[in-house]
């Protein structure tokens, strides 16, 4: 098959599923029914409805100042935890990155149900003080609550980012700062941090967005204050006329994309310049970090804070609570220990499925989900053409729509056209769903793989005869092949921890933990629901130990 | 008498012009070292020649057969040239075996497996490394790497080897082995072997004939004996 034809037919395929979803939401914002409603007319009917309810107002508010408070409060502590980790003597930062990701990896529904058992009204940490103080000192259920905890929880995602940009940065600008007298307090922010600052705005711009798909934190946290987001807003909407009401959710998911899309294109206008700060190098000799002298252990001691906030109370909090029979005030805990909880998990054959089915989605549905994201990769490999530009822009659509969102388009287009629909209620549903929403970020977990082949090693094997084809066959992918083997325990980790996107499709047969447990928690299971977050977490942690024994770069 | 006759070739990378209006012309058996400071265009040409990089104007060819012609919209790709490239950075599969990086083109041409042996252990032979066909690349030092490169190119018997700066990884000692190793290749088979180098010494020894580039053209084409001093300001610029 000659390389244009394969090109031809990646682009049209990957076009499809990109295009596909979003031209039907699109199509059924502007209808006054759902699309299978044979009185459906073209209107806009669902934009005046939604408009003009005042819910849909106080969710994009409640939403604009989540997303503006998380940045707040992420952005300083990431940039600042990013210079510690790479650039100071901080003990035992080689052990403390991998603690540093997890609560990115760790579903957010996850996380939430942890804070609930842990500093809910009744939560394992608020009986104690309880007990010690006489008063509980804090409120879960307040907005405050949420913007800390999602702000806390989204550190790591700035880390990531400022730590690359610090790491693909010459030292020789902090050692001139350094001779000429510049502590490193000084040098972090007269000269590491102000020479990152596009790294910086992008993990916030990045943050602000991610805002915006928050929807489990909320979920779980807002609800029973009646906080309402544009994510819970539209899946409390399902059922808000007592039908189908498809045309005014797609009104607000065309709300939400207007918002997020120009957000992910201006990451995309920062990711540019952060480059091209990062590509100011020197001759990438190894320097010794900055010494803090006595302020090392104090820095080491903000970051176990941190970890003990964002990480060890909610995971600590859901497994203590899945090995209990109940918790409030006066319970004692050798009284109540028990593995009840885990036995009846056996007793739901949707859970044992929605098991099974999230382990398949992970291992199996990784790997086809990272060839796919390789066969695009290397149709746009070595290609110098517009069209290259064309699928750069395309990969990232999907990136503007929340997994929630995504799930829902996703069913509509197995309910509008007929010859899917028999997929929409088996595993395939759920797999384009994912993989879907996850394009872009598969797509550059592959390029950067594809990024270290020297061309030359490719140009060898044309020189000696063989077609571009045969090039990537023989060459290319051989070479990439452990590169895909960490992009697949990557998206083993995020298929496994996906929780939002399954919502929509969620039916028999397409069971998966995190959309289970959004379901589950609905019900007040709330025993099943710690026991099975805390299968998900022992399946994401199996995960993550692999991937760090086997030095795979969790940063992708 | 097979010929590669380069044209008025003209390249543009970005707002950079590359290669202005350069025309030379190589007959077979010929060893050509292209000479040049830094930045002057030979690896470009080298690569143009061998389908790499394409001219914005003129035309390429090796006897009767067109490579490249601006003019017609004729381009050969680089895989139907049947010309050896050496690159500076060896460019070894690092996946690959000495054996399989060698007869990997002979495989795509689908060469018996038994004349593929006979091929690249004749070729390995030549070239002193037979005794390291099942080491991979990084087992190797930065000689017999190059040298593996050479029979890569050599091993497809190909009318011209081009080598971008063969010489310029490697210490002096082995540096003169590889270049006797191309000289020989270039008396025993009669292999058209046009070299780029950017040291004056090295062409005067090597080289029948120098072609020198500055600045994207050619400022020098003659024998070795032709590189006076006038020459090599012409090339280098004014020494300090």
């Amino acid at each position: 098959m000659p390389i244009a034809v394969y090109r031809l037919l990646v682009l049209g395929i990957t076009t499809l599923v990109v295009v596909a979803p979003l031209s039907l939401v699109i199509y059924q914002s502007f209808l006054t029914a759902p699309f299978f409603d044979p009185s459906a007319k073209v209107g806009l009917l669902a934009y005046s409805f939604v408009l003009a309810d005042p819910d849909f107002w106080q969710a994009f508010w409640t939403t604009i100042v989540i997303a503006g408070g998380m940045a707040a409060i992420a952005v300083p502590l990431g940039a600042v935890l990013a210079f510690l980790m790479v650039r100071t003597d901080v003990p035992g930062r080689r052990y403390l990155e991998p603690m540093i990701l997890i609560p990115i990896f760790v579903s957010a529904v996850v996380i939430a149900f942890g804070y609930v058992v842990a500093i809910g009204p009744v939560g394992i940490l608020s009986t104690l003080a309880k007990d010690l103080l006489g008063f509980v000192p804090w409120n879960l259920y307040s907005l405050l609550a949420l913007i800390l905890i999602a702000g806390l929880t989204h550190v790591p995602h700035v880390y990531l980012y400022s730590a690359a940009a610090l790491r693909g940065l010459s030292t020789d600008l902090e050692e001139a700062a350094r001779v000429s007298g510049a502590n490193p307090f000084r040098v972090a922010l007269s000269v590491s941090l102000p020479m990152i600052l596009p790294a910086i705005l992008f993990a916030g711009v990045l943050v602000f967005f991610l805002g915006f798909e928050l929807f489990g934190l909320p979920l779980v946290l807002g609800d029973p204050q009646d906080l309402l987001v544009l994510s819970t807003y539209l899946f409390k909407l399902t059922n808000k006329l007592g039908v189908p009401s498809y045309q005014l959710m797609a009104v607000v998911v065309v709300a939400i994309i207007a918002i997020t899309a120009p957000l992910v294109f201006m990451q995309r206008m920062l990711l540019r310049q952060a480059q091209r700060y990062v590509s100011v190098r020197g001759k990438g000799l190894k320097t010794q970090p900055l010494p803090l002298h006595r302020w090392r252990w104090v820095a080491f001691a903000g970051i176990i804070l941190w970890l003990f906030v964002t990480v060890v109370v909610p995971i600590s909090g859901i497994t203590l609570r899945s090995f209990v029979v109940t918790w409030g005030e006066g319970v004692r805990l050798l009284d109540v220990l028990t593995l009840d909880h885990y036995r009846e998990l056996t007793d739901y054959p949707n859970v044992v499925r929605g098991i099974f089915n999230t382990l398949g989605i992970g291992v199996i549905g990784g790997a086809v989900a990272v060839a796919c994201y390789t066969a695009i990769a290397l149709a746009v490999h070595r290609w110098n053409s517009g069209w290259t530009r064309l699928v750069d822009y395309l990969v990232m659509v999907p990136r503007a729509m929340p997994g929630l969102v995504a799930g829902l388009a996703l069913l509509w287009v197995f309910l509008f056209v007929p010859f899917l629909s028999p997929l929409k209620s088996t595993m395939v549903s759920i797999w384009l769903a994912y993989s879907i929403v996850w394009l872009a970020y598969g797509m550059r977990l592959v390029s950067g793989t594809l990024l270290q082949v020297a061309p030359e090693l490719e140009e060898a094997a044309r020189t000696a005869g063989a077609s571009d084809l045969r090039v990537k066959r023989d060459v290319t992918v051989p070479l990439i092949k452990y590169g895909m083997l960490a992009s697949w325990l990557l998206v083993f980790l995020i298929f496994v921890r996906e929780y939002s996107t399954g919502i929509y499709l969620l039916g028999p047969g397409t069971e998966v933990i995190g959309s289970l447990l959004v379901s589950l928690w609905g019900t007040g299971a709330v025993d099943l629901v710690s026991a099975l977050s805390v299968v998900n977490v022992v399946m994401i942690g199996v995960g993550l130990a692999v991937a760090v024994r086997l030095g795979v770069r969790l940063h992708g | 008498m097979a010929e590669l006759i380069v044209k008025d070739v003209a390249l543009r990378l970005g707002d950079n012009e590359i290669l202005k209006d350069v025309s030379i012309s190589v007959p077979s058996g010929q060893v050509v070292a292209l000479l040049g400071p830094s930045g002057s265009g030979k690896t470009t040409l080298l690569r143009a020649i061998a389908g790499l990089e394409t001219p914005h104007q003129g035309s390429i060819a090796i006897g009767n057969t067109m490579f490249f012609d601006a003019a017609r919209g004729i381009e050969l790709p680089a895989e139907q040239r049947g010309l050896g490239l050496v690159f500076q950075s060896y460019a070894l599969w690092p996946h690959r075996t000495v054996f399989d990086n060698v007869a990997y083109g002979l495989k795509l041409r689908r060469v018996s497996a038994e004349e593929i042996k006979t091929r690249v252990e004749k070729t390995l032979s030549q070239i002193g490394l037979a005794h390291l066909a099942a080491r991979y690349p990084h087992q190797l030092s930065g000689g017999q790497q190059q040298r593996v490169a050479i029979a890569r190119a050599l091993v497809q018997e190909p009318r011209t080897i081009l080598a971008d700066e063969p010489m310029s990884s490697l210490d002096p000692a082995l540096a003169e082995s590889v270049m006797e190793l191309l000289r020989e290749i270039n008396q025993q088979d009669g292999i058209t072997v046009i070299t780029s180098l950017h040291v004056l010494a090295l062409a005067k020894t090597y080289g029948r004939r120098v072609i020198a580039l500055r600045g994207g053209r050619i400022v020098h084409d003659g024998p070795p004996e032709s590189l006076d001093a006038g020459a090599s300001e012409r090339i280098f610029g004014p020494t300090q």
